[in-house]
């Protein structure tokens, strides 16, 4: 479904991708995994078409992406849940939410739209709940599945989730995992960025980790969490030495 | 097949994981291991820089000198204290090579192995008879955890006391036998003197690796033992046995492309060579953890066919290997330099530099024999002295070896001399 060659990418001078590759097969759950400053973050921006001085190819369903511009690309079936929610907050919930169909209106009817309003709200009751207030009233958690509804409104084929359980306490977080493997069973194809490498491997596929701006590891989520001497070698200090 | 999603991938697909798990490796590679970090940095390449596959060309061959020079844990990407095995072969110069894996490298090996046992036929109803040497070598234990991991049942007889293997393999109703095909025949052979006919035998799979065979010799096995004979192919300094194997069209060996990258090169010129010609085999890890090898060259001769199999595997395969482009002779499934001996022999006073490797087989089953000039001083003395120096250099060339070795001592200037050359191997074996 999507498939990143050899990708680069900096910031000024900065080298802030290395020859990244990866894919993701349709109705997978792929996380990202890799301490801060990895470049995870980075590469879902660029997923987006968000970074600009880049070089490599991006691909999404056998269409070229690398060069289209953001609303293109979220038209191609593309939706971001940007780190920190980014929500509307003058804004009520609802109209949050219709903004996630701004790509789609004209194109699709209203009718489809209160449909989809109502698939999200099946998905977040609390949201329901809460639909006429302003969306900077939310708890972080609601917060969180208000960002992730508005991705959803844009009824994407792939979700690119960046830290959703980041700042949030661990039963939000539990919620909000459990809506992520809610949204695979329907169908969503999932790119996952997480700090919290254990929680995202348990709901995962396959996961690459990044250190540095590179790949050093992909393989499935299964045997990574069955196997602690990855976790310690990859995820952990890395060992210059063999002997120590 | 036993892993359906990677084994008839779409090629599309199965190069973008190549091409993932390549630059993942080489990121590893050029992290924690000193002599690819030298390699790289020498050759004026960085690991971002390999952007497709072809751009691997670039990046200079490994060869098995790198692991005798980094003896003995040099080589390897991750501490000593990940690493849950090590396997070692006689390397040359007396230093053996040494490898090692990890829990995620074992596992890997075994769904590897239990592969190239499904291609072959093999399935969990099985009972398989592992004539293998245990030990170092890694042939018997790869297959052993993969015949394990397939759900087969397992008789780890080791090699040797062929009349024992027969009575087993008659008794516990064996359905497949593991071994070099060399001892496959001298079974043959042995059963044939014990008056054991194969009809009494529940034998129907030959799973046989370690050594070159031809089509000559699979047939004559086929025939005497009523077994359907399966070549595959691996090398310790790679993972070991579960590199490649034969399906049942038998039509060359699946290379599990998923784990390894295959390239055949101009051993001369070291140059890329297109699919179907032949050449030396250079292999690159992509899953390693333990033990990366990036483009090493394997000294096997061999070609690529792309063609598509019928079996649905859309891996290339590789012909059966046709030969050596080094001198290392293979017997019953010991890899053997001549080099290896030579330096044993040098060691000792009263060896001349003179000596021949006579190889022959006798029955099914290879000889080694060495001929040594030795020095008049020696060769006048007491014959006791010269009964001790004989055994003592066939000690230590066959602990060096594990195999038998005969050590025959000639008088000085009586062998062969070429003007070019040294002919210091003569293979008298009908491969």
């Amino acid at each position: 479904m999507l498939r990143l060659k050899s990708i680069n990418a900096y910031y000024g001078q900065v080298h802030v991708l290395k020859n990244v590759s990866l894919h993701v097969s349709p109705g997978e759950i792929v996380a990202l995994l890799g301490a801060n400053g990895a470049g995870k973050t980075t590469l879902l921006n660029l997923i987006c078409g968000l970074i600009k001085k880049m070089d490599g190819e991006v691909f999404f369903e056998k269409q070229d992406i690398t060069r289209l511009t953001p609303h293109r690309i979220v038209r191609c079936g593309i939706s971001h849940v940007p780190e920190g929610r980014q929500v509307f907050n003058p804004l009520t919930v609802i109209d949050n939410l219709k903004l996630g169909a701004y790509q789609r209106l004209g194109r699709i009817s209203k009718k489809s739209i209160e449909q989809d309003l109502e698939t999200i709200f099946s998905l977040f009751p609390a949201l329901f709940e809460r639909r006429h207030m302003p969306a900077g009233n939310l708890s972080g958690g609601e917060a969180q599945m208000l960002a992730i509804g508005r991705a959803l409104m844009a009824s994407p084929k792939l979700l690119l989730l960046d830290e959703p359980s980041m700042g949030l306490a661990p039963k939000v977080v539990n919620e909000i995992m459990q809506v992520i493997a809610k949204l695979r069973q329907r169908g969503t194809t999932i790119l996952l960025v997480e700090q919290n490498a254990v929680r995202a491997l348990r709901i995962a596929d396959r996961a690459y980790v990044m250190e540095t701006g590179k790949i050093v590891l992909q393989e499935k989520a299964a045997t990574i969490l069955g196997n602690q001497e990855i976790v310690r070698a990859y995820l952990g200090k890395s060992k210059k030495e063999i002997w120590e | 097949m036993w892993e359906k999603e990677y084994e008839s991938m779409d090629r599309t697909d199965l190069e973008q994981l190549q091409l993932e798990r390549l630059q993942a490796t080489l990121n590893r590679a050029y992290r924690s291991v000193r002599f690819y970090n030298q390699l790289f940095d020498q050759a004026g390449i960085i690991p971002e820089e390999i952007k497709t596959m072809d751009d691997l060309a670039r990046i200079p061959f490994t060869r098995k000198s790198a692991l005798r020079d980094n003896y003995p844990y040099g080589m390897f990407a991750v501490p000593l204290r990940e690493v849950v095995r090590i396997h070692s072969s006689s390397g040359t110069s007396g230093k053996p090579t040494v490898v090692g894996y990890t829990r995620g490298d074992l596992l890997n090996w075994s769904n590897l192995v239990a592969r190239i046992l499904v291609a072959a036929g093999v399935s969990s109803e099985d009972v398989i008879q592992i004539a293998f040497g245990y030990g170092l070598f890694t042939g018997a234990f790869g297959l052993h955890y993969g015949a394990e991991r397939l759900g087969a049942s397992v008789i780890p007889v080791s090699s040797g006391n062929t009349e024992k293997q027969i009575m087993i393999m008659k008794d516990y109703r064996t359905t497949v036998l593991v071994c070099t095909p060399s001892y496959a025949l001298h079974i043959a052979e042995v059963m044939k003197e014990m008056g054991v006919h194969p009809n009494e035998l529940s034998l129907k799979i030959g799973c046989f690796g370690a050594e070159a065979w031809s089509e000559g010799i699979r047939k004559k096995i086929e025939e005497s033992l009523y077994i359907r004979a399966t070549d595959n192919y691996g090398l310790s300094e790679i993972i070991g046995p579960g590199v490649a194997g034969e399906c049942q069209y038998k039509c060359g060996l699946h290379i599990q492309e998923d784990h390894f990258i295959a390239e055949i090169i101009n051993p001369d010129t070291g140059e890329r060579l297109p699919p179907g010609e032949e050449g030396e085999l250079v292999l690159t890890t992509i899953t390693k953890e333990a033990l990366p090898m990036i483009r090493y060259r394997t000294g096997d001769i061999t070609r690529l066919l792309t063609d598509p199999c019928p079996c649905g595997r859309t891996f290339v395969r590789m012909a059966r290997v046709s030969g050596r482009t080094d001198d290392m002779l293979i017997i019953r499934g010991v890899n053997v330099f001549p080099s290896q001996i030579e330096y044993i022999l040098l060691e000792e006073e009263g060896a001349e530099p003179h000596y021949q490797l006579i190889v022959d087989r006798e029955g099914a089953l290879d000889t080694l024999e060495v001929r040594l000039e030795v020095s008049d001083k020696i060769f006048y003395d007491e014959m006791k002295l010269q009964q001790e120096f004989q055994n003592r250099i066939q000690k230590k060339i066959s602990s060096l070896l594990g195999l038998n070795v005969k050590v025959t001592l000639v008088e000085p200037r009586t062998l062969e001399r070429t003007t070019g050359k040294a002919r210091r191997v003569i293979d008298n074996r009908k491969l």
